[in-house]
């Protein structure tokens, strides 16, 4: 993310931070034990930009994914042998929200203030899915 | 009304659910349709993007008061699974 940061800045070379930022987050776990405790709700804030910032990307990449089905052909594909083509995409953009919303969204929730969620992440990606689906249907609409 | 873990329905969702749901339904699709390097929000949006990697970086290198202050042995072991996609996503 911090080389699709810095190519929205402008600056020729977008990889410039690519390594910093990663042996600045690995410094930071290794020197975990020895820094500061922070109020995990403020830990939660701290997490929330990243996993927006995240999601807008995920949701444009999966918008250009989609782009240019129409739901029309999708409809009528269902009688037809695209219909393994069109469940194919469609299986690629629930598994890649799947697989975004463990990597990107649990997992930095789960660092920032660890808690027994259970089945309840099941309910939160249920809303994230509907969300990101309405989000990704208004991109493509958009064009 | 409890769900699985016994827990009140009201606490499934947390307010991250919420704003997440709504950016993603709404925010993100108007800040496209709005946005473009044109009119000088392209380094903006460098900007939040950067400051949000920086923020969670600050959040990797904390812990929770209630979590014990672990090495980097086995107790730790999860935490590192855990931070593995973050990583890799801030280098991305």
């Amino acid at each position: 993310m911090s080389s699709i940061g810095v190519d929205h800045l402008g600056l020729a070379e977008d990889a410039i931070l690519a390594g910093p930022m990663s042996l600045a987050a690995i410094a930071a776990l290794v020197a975990n034990p020895w820094l500061p405790v922070l109020d995990a709700t403020l830990r939660r804030l701290l997490v929330l930009p990243f996993t927006l910032v995240a999601g807008s990307i995920f949701s444009g990449l999966a918008a250009d994914l989609v782009d240019g089905l129409d739901p029309a052909a999708i409809a009528a594909g269902l009688s037809t042998s695209e219909l393994t083509l069109v469940g194919f995409i469609l299986m690629l953009v629930l598994g890649g929200l799947g697989a975004f919303y463990a990597m990107l969204v649990v997992a930095p929730r789960q660092l920032a203030d660890p808690e027994d969620a259970g089945v309840r992440w099941l309910l939160r990606f249920v809303v994230f899915l509907v969300a990101s689906l309405t989000g990704i249907g208004w991109l493509t609409l958009i064009g | 009304m409890t769900n699985a873990v016994g827990q009140p329905w009201r606490t499934a969702l947390r307010p991250e659910d919420g704003i997440l749901a709504a950016w993603l339904a709404v925010g993100a699709p108007f800040a496209t349709s709005v946005g473009g390097p044109e009119a000088g929000e392209s380094a903006i949006a460098g900007l939040v993007i950067i400051g949000s990697d920086i923020a969670a970086i600050v959040c990797l290198g904390t812990r929770p008061p209630n979590q014990p202050r672990v090495g980097l042995g086995e107790t730790s072991g999860p935490r590192w699974i855990l931070a593995g996609p973050l990583v890799g996503a801030l280098g991305w």
